[in-house]
């Protein structure tokens, strides 16, 4: 009997005490970052119960439980000894008391994390009853004892929907039709029609380039420009216009390349998958363990993006060991890096197959037309060369390639031909040559060149590059130390000190040749002699003979070297000493001797030809995505540092299981089809949406609905719309829109209620529609509207708002201007990571390197110093008065508010305002409507 | 309390105030005290547990100071001048061109009551020892540039992670809200590597972000009224806005963001006059400019910025952070001496040295080193062995090095933790970045495992999930 009394007791007393309970051990456990690790302060650890019980140097009685007046804890802390120089406030002590006395339990760790039957991870269970998702939302504001705040105003309400669907601000002339429009289904029509206008794609792909961290710039050291991911904005902008179906979306983000039929659009579709920024000097580093940290580290950022993206999940966190807090084992990490194994970030030729089959087939017969061309100019170009070199230039007459390739070079700079020579007087001149047309690995590179300057370092006299894998070799004059020749390689990988004798022949040709063979070794030649070999002695594949894939490589001549080059031959292989000397015996084809009437005349006919029928370049135009290979296996990586494998795994995730001997492209399939069957897929798609409309998520958190995220305030609000969204709406986005933009809660006003705010400080229950601050793109695209100053120009290239000046990183110096580009929405501005416009930056534009599932909303004086001073700002106060005047010369005040605050002023607002037109002028009052509080909120 | 002052202290009255002052064109300093209204973004926080320092100012140099040539004395490195070097496992740096061992170019002599052994490459800053801290078992996790900086500025080698000055905004505040919490000064020369990469707030919000000082013309973007706009045009504009702004936020109670939005002008008119008073350094007295090198045309910029840094301390700014050494281009204006080690280190010394020492004894003599930090940090060291045989240079190293720290709380003239004979490995007490990170943020009374911010579903700290207070070069 008494121990029952006990029992009962002690359960109320923890039940009373379970707020100052948790207090407690909250205050205990934050006694650890002392009295914890290898060193505990005085000896006593205090992260364990056990530790805690067994005491310190001053003894065991540390710790007495259920006893706080004999433990020594309490008593320092009651003395305000402990924590030194932070004693507890009397509440702490308390709760510290209350812990220590309920028995001092240890709280665990398992106990505070989501397992399986988490939430988020469950199926769907929509209220089936509910008509609407007002009902939803009502039956919990009148469980309150509240309701929604009356309707906003028709002006109200088109200014917030004008802003939520483009960006923009409705014109006071939509504002006055839809103000009059007495029909019932005015605002039905007033969203469609706004979910028809292009501009939504532009609103919401920027929303979703946040989520992607979209970047056109590569960030790390050199931050170079990424200018060929702009075909995934436009994707996106597209996506959304055409309203393509959620399900489509995510497929195609995820497998766009392999889905078939191959699209275009598709392919530019899976730049999501490595939008973030790129380390090319990790990527090209010798030492083996830390390239592969770096592509561990774009793996986690991958998988992160991927997994919060499409299904909420951070299973980021899981890479060093099974999530702390949500059921994803560090296996299944490993398991989604197996599926994703097969690519690595990287240019790639932007077209699809069947695209790429119909320009080669359109291009051919020119192609064969321009050989028969050379072949007939040939006739008069005299003898060829014994040793038959793949590209011959003799500059004879021009900067035409007399070898097979009939490679046509472009002169740089300044660089001129003359008297039978390439002249070349700067060290920026060159010539450039279209992409080879074959593949290039062994090979000999000769010239005959004279130099203008024996000493200086680094003259480039012909070099092969692969752009997309950042590699090249080249004969180079200087190389590494003055007066030798020797060659060139990216970061000198396959460079070694030359050792050859001093050259000191100025001012006459020397014949030099460079000789890559299949042993790696490179061997070079002066006047027809071996003068030295060498082997590069790098430790890994980038000190061994590189190939040059066709297509893509380039060679250039010159771009270092001032001097004279007489010809230039070279070869798809490695030609011997005897070849090389014999070369140089026969020497370069005289000059001048072989001019001939109709060689000029059908040169002339076939530039025509090739300017009539050709582009400029039969390189296709690239993207920035990924090449595929087939996926290496996987092993799961003790705390996820590839020095340390441990077990293998096969491609998974949660219940998805792919075969081990899966293509890439099965694998990736694969995840995109499972994804969408999750609920949580559609759980945090209607989340997401429901977070850019009403300025917070149903759950605040759009990229985590595990167990950190936080709990949704409406669970049954979003299964409902989840419902719908997969359901009738067939994964219909605009339909979504429609759903929450005819509701109720979103028509409401803003008013502001004491008596709700009492019960629901935050709002959570929607007793009024919560008003916005606007994003910094929407600020500056709104004053190129407002002035009738936006270029609405949509898609293609991203205009530059900088200069760049290169030293080894890309530096860039912002500019602005007036002209037409600059005057493009925000969403097309190159978004560079060390080019972020500081007005947008202060406006909480995110850092494009980090995922943004929301953004912040700070109000900061440079903000203010932004609206202030920035010229596009003052210049834009012009623009606007001026666009006022013109609408209306009596009136121009009345103008700008309604251009700019979708209102007329009040009586006392226009007085005010004239006023202040008249002490200055109209600009003062322009400038004064851009820096109010009313222009940057959206009720 | 007088009358003035309370009404000073009032918030409402401050806006009419200033702007009234504005047009006057007086000295805003006693409204600038006053102005304490906890508005501000950059209002001070508590700290976890009582601090050691207030302040903190890193010197940051790019591109990697070579341990063995500075403060990490190594006669075996002497003696073993020109042979290969044994016994030390795989050897895989950066280049992977591995060399011979090579002596400094420089010899060390030992200096101070510490008795500290300092190269004769930064003579001036061998005078400061016994008020720094060494600490010679640095242990970096990568051997690139840019994920060296990043980690060694915001605990992450990746991109958009915040940097230490951020993480301290967000968690201290400031001491003044005039200046900005977090200020940067790159290098006069040029910027760092990926330029405001490096002082993102990444995904703290963005009043944390550093705020970058320009060396020509305005300080801070944005910050002056155009000279185009009369002074008075400006006062009535602002005027206007505040009687607008006023009425609005009557018209709309309950929404916090248009009260703080009037407060942010207020704060933006007084920061328009505190960032040129406190950037005018003429005012220095000569032997001040002395001290910083400010006479001489080879340490005149970087001087510049310290004394500039000492100054923005002085008015309460929690965070200077000044970038020494620019990019990686050619020729090298940065640590980075890979072709000559002797040339590069002799050519960076000559401007960091003296502006640095004078920084060190001018806060002692100002008595401001007690309670300010000075960390002094690079990305790595470099190899004891040269990059390439008979070669000059030396490449990255990450495997161990030497920072410093200076100021409250530590124990001046140690030497802790060491690297092995050469100057290769760790010998003793090794120290990640992470428990560096902790220890700074342990002195600022900052618990680096509570100084948190959630960001897509991690509570994300400076240390990540690591770090350990390096309690032995704690004072007592």
């Amino acid at each position: 009997m008494r121990r029952f009394t006990i029992l009962l007791l002690s359960a109320a007393a923890a039940h009373a005490l379970h707020a100052a309970d948790g207090e407690g051990f909250a205050i205990i456990s934050r006694c650890g970052s002392c009295h914890g690790g290898s060193k505990p302060a005085g000896g006593l650890d205090l992260t364990t119960r056990q530790a805690a019980l067994s005491g310190g140097r001053s003894g065991p009685s540390a710790l007495t439980p259920k006893d706080a007046a004999t433990s020594r804890i309490y008593q320092l802390a009651a003395a305000g000894k402990m924590p030194p120089g932070a004693p507890l406030s009397k509440m702490e002590l308390g709760s510290l008391k209350a812990w220590i006395d309920a028995g001092a339990e240890w709280q665990e760790q398992g106990a505070k994390r989501a397992d399986a039957n988490w939430w988020s991870l469950l199926p769907l269970k929509p209220p089936l009853a509910a008509p609407n998702l007002d009902a939803i939302l009502q039956a919990r504001l009148s469980s309150k004892g509240l309701s929604f705040a009356p309707a906003a105003s028709r002006p109200v309400l088109l200014r917030r929907a004008t802003y939520d669907l483009h960006g923009l601000p409705p014109t006071p002339e939509e504002i006055n039709a839809f103000v009059n429009d007495a029909s019932p289904d005015a605002w039905a029509r007033a969203v469609d029609r706004h979910l028809a206008s292009p501009r939504y794609g532009e609103r919401w792909a920027r929303h979703w380039l946040d989520v992607a961290r979209f970047c056109e710039s590569q960030g790390y050291e050199r931050d170079k420009v990424r200018d060929n991911i702009w075909p995934y904005r436009d994707y996106v902008i597209r996506a959304f216009n055409k309203d393509k179906p959620y399900s489509q979306f995510v497929r195609e983000q995820i497998a766009g390349d392999v889905l078939q039929p191959v699209t275009h659009e598709a392919i530019a579709a899976t730049a999501f998958l490595v939008a973030g920024p790129w380390d090319e000097v990790g990527n090209e580093q010798q030492s083996a363990i830390m390239k592969a940290r770096v592509r561990e580290d774009e793996y986690e950022d991958l998988i992160g993006t991927v997994s919060q993206t499409f299904l909420g999940l951070t299973t980021n966190c899981a890479r060093c060991h099974d999530h702390k807090f949500d059921p994803i084992l560090q296996r299944d990490y490993f398991g989604m890096k197996a599926i994703f194994a097969g690519i690595s970030p990287a240019d790639r030729p932007y077209e699809a197959p069947q695209d790429r089959e119909s320009r080669l087939a359109a291009v051919r017969p020119h192609v064969e037309k321009l050989a028969w061309f050379d072949k007939q100019i040939q006739a008069f170009d005299g003898p060829a060369a014994s040793t038959d070199p793949d590209v011959r230039f003799t500059f004879n007459y021009d900067a035409r390639d007399l070898g097979a390739f009939g490679l046509h070079g472009q002169l740089q700079g300044g660089a001129r031909v003359e008297n039978g020579k390439l002249i070349l007087s700067k060290g920026s001149q060159s010539m450039k040559l279209p992409p080879t047309p074959n593949d290039w690995r062994e090979r000999t590179f000769e010239a005959w060149v004279k130099l203008a300057d024996l000493n200086a370092l680094g003259q480039q006299i012909v070099a092969i590059a692969n752009p997309f894998d950042r590699i090249n070799d080249g004969l180079r004059y200087g190389s590494r130390r003055t007066r030798q020749w020797g060659t060139s390689s990216e970061y000198d990988y396959r460079t070694e000190k030359p050792s050859g004798r001093d050259e000191n022949q100025a001012g006459a040709f020397v014949h030099i040749a460079a000789v890559w063979s299949a042993d790696h070794a490179i061997r070079i030649y002066r006047n027809g002699a071996l003068s030295y070999t060498v082997t590069p002695a790098f430790n890994s594949g980038k000190g061994q003979l590189q190939s040059y894939p066709a297509e893509i490589s380039q060679i250039t001549i010159g771009g270092g070297l001032i001097g004279e080059i007489d010809e230039i031959r070279l070869y798809r292989r490695a030609l011997d000493a005897t070849e090389i000397e014999r070369s140089f015996r026969e020497g370069p084809m005289p000059a001048g001797t072989l001019a001939a009437p109709g060689r000029a005349s059908l040169i002339a006919e076939q530039t025509a030809y090739r300017m009539a029928n050709l582009p400029k370049t039969f390189a296709p135009p690239t993207i920035f995505t990924f090449r595929t290979a087939p996926p290496p296996p996987i092993n799961v990586l003790e705390r996820g540092d590839p020095a340390k494998p441990g077990e293998p795994v096969t491609p998974h995730f949660f219940s998805l299981s792919v075969p081990p001997e899966a293509s890439d492209a099965q694998r990736r399939t694969a995840l995109a089809d499972w994804i969408l069957k999750q609920p949580i897929a559609a759980r945090v798609i209607v989340n997401r949406v429901w977070h850019y409309h009403f300025g917070r998520g149903i759950a605040a958190t759009p990229n985590d609905l595990g167990f950190n995220g936080e709990a949704p305030s409406h669970p049954e609000l979003i299964d409902w719309l989840a419902a719908k969204f997969i359901g009738e709406d067939g994964w219909s986005l605009k339909k979504l829109h429609r759903r929450i933009l005819l509701s109720d809660a979103y028509r409401q006003s803003g008013r502001f209620d004491p008596q709700a705010s009492e019960k629901d400080p935050e709002n959570r229950l929607y007793w009024r529609f919560p008003a916005k601050r606007l994003e910094g793109e929407a600020v500056r695209d709104t004053m190129l509207q407002i002035t009738g100053m936006l270029n609405p120009e949509m898609y293609g290239p991203s205009f530059k708002a900088f200069d760049v000046t290169v030293s080894n990183s890309h530096f860039y110096n912002l500019k602005d201007s007036d002209e037409a580009a600059f005057r493009r929405r925000s969403l097309y501005r190159m978004n560079v990571l060390s080019a972020r416009l500081p007005l947008l930056e202060s406006l909480d534009c995110p850092d494009p390197s980090m995922r943004a599932p929301s953004r912040g909303v700070t109000t900061t004086p440079l903000q203010a110093l932004g609206l202030m001073n920035n010229l596009f700002v003052l210049r834009y106060a012009g623009h606007l008065a001026k666009r006022a005047t013109d609408d209306n010369p009596g009136d121009p005040v009345r103008r700008i508010w309604q251009l700019a605050l979708g209102r007329d002023p009040s009586p006392a607002e226009w007085q005010d305002a004239q006023s202040l037109r008249k002490a200055q002028d109209l600009t003062s009052v322009a400038w004064a409507v851009f820096n109010s509080n009313e222009f940057v909120y959206v009720e | 309390m007088s009358t003035r002052r309370q009404f000073l202290l009032d918030p409402a009255n401050l806006g009419s105030i200033v702007l009234a002052w504005l047009a006057a064109g007086g000295s805003g300093q006693d409204i600038a005290r006053a102005a304490a209204a906890n508005t501000s973004p950059y209002a001070p926080k508590p700290t976890h547990f009582a601090p050691k320092v207030k302040r903190i100012i890193q010197i940051f140099c790019a591109g990697g100071v070579s341990h063995v040539d500075t403060f990490d004395y190594k006669p075996e490195l002497i003696r073993s001048d020109g042979k290969a070097m044994t016994g030390k496992g795989e050897v895989d740096t950066f280049f992977g061109k591995p060399g011979n061992l090579m002596k400094s170019p420089w010899a060390f002599r030992q200096y101070g009551q510490s008795g500290k052994w300092v190269s004769d490459l930064l003579p001036n800053l061998a005078q400061r020892v016994d008020d720094i801290t060494f600490i010679h078992s640095m242990v970096a996790q990568s051997s690139n540039h840019t994920p060296a900086t990043f980690q060694m500025n915001t605990g992450f080698q990746r991109n958009g992670f915040p940097c230490m000055g951020a993480w301290l905004s967000f968690g201290l505040g400031s001491e003044n809200d005039n200046l900005p919490a977090f200020i940067v000064l790159p290098d006069p020369r040029q910027l760092p590597a990926g330029g405001a990469i490096n002082w993102t707030s990444g995904f703290l919000p963005a009043v944390h972000q550093g705020v970058a000082f320009r060396t020509k013309g305005e300080a801070i973007v944005d910050l002056e009224t155009p000279s185009v706009i009369e002074p008075s045009r400006r006062a009535s504009e602002m005027e206007f806005v505040k009687r607008r702004n006023e009425e609005h936020l009557a018209k709309h109670p309950g929404d916090s963001l248009l009260d703080a939005r009037i407060r942010a002008y207020e704060l933006a008119a007084r920061m328009q006059l505190s960032v040129p008073e406190v950037t005018s350094i003429d005012k220095e007295p000569q032997h001040i400019r002395s001290l910083y090198g400010l006479d001489a045309p080879v340490t005149e910029d970087f001087g510049r910025n310290c004394l500039l840094a000492r100054r923005l301390l002085e008015k309460g700014v929690r965070f200077v952070q000044l970038f020494h050494g620019g990019a990686f281009g050619s020729p090298r204006i940065n640590w980075d001496g890979h072709e000559n080690i002797a040339e590069n280190h002799k050519k960076q010394a000559a401007s960091l040295d003296k502006p640095l020492a004078g920084l060190l004894t001018d806060l002692k003599q100002r008595g401001m080193l007690r309670d300010t930090l000075v960390v002094f940090n690079t990305e790595f060291g470099r190899t004891p062995i040269t990059q390439g045989v008979d070669e000059k240079g030396r490449d990255h190293h990450p495997n161990v090095f030497t920072c410093w720290l200076a100021g409250g709380g530590l124990t001046p003239g140690l030497a802790y933790g060491a690297s092995d004979e050469i100057g290769w490995g760790v010998a003793a007490n090794p120290v990640t970045i992470y428990d560096f990170h902790a220890t700074i943020l342990h002195l600022l009374g900052m618990d680096h495992k509570r100084l948190n911010y959630y960001h897509n579903g991690v509570r994300r700290r400076l240390t990540d999930v690591h770090g350990q207070v390096i309690d032995g070069i704690l004072r007592g």
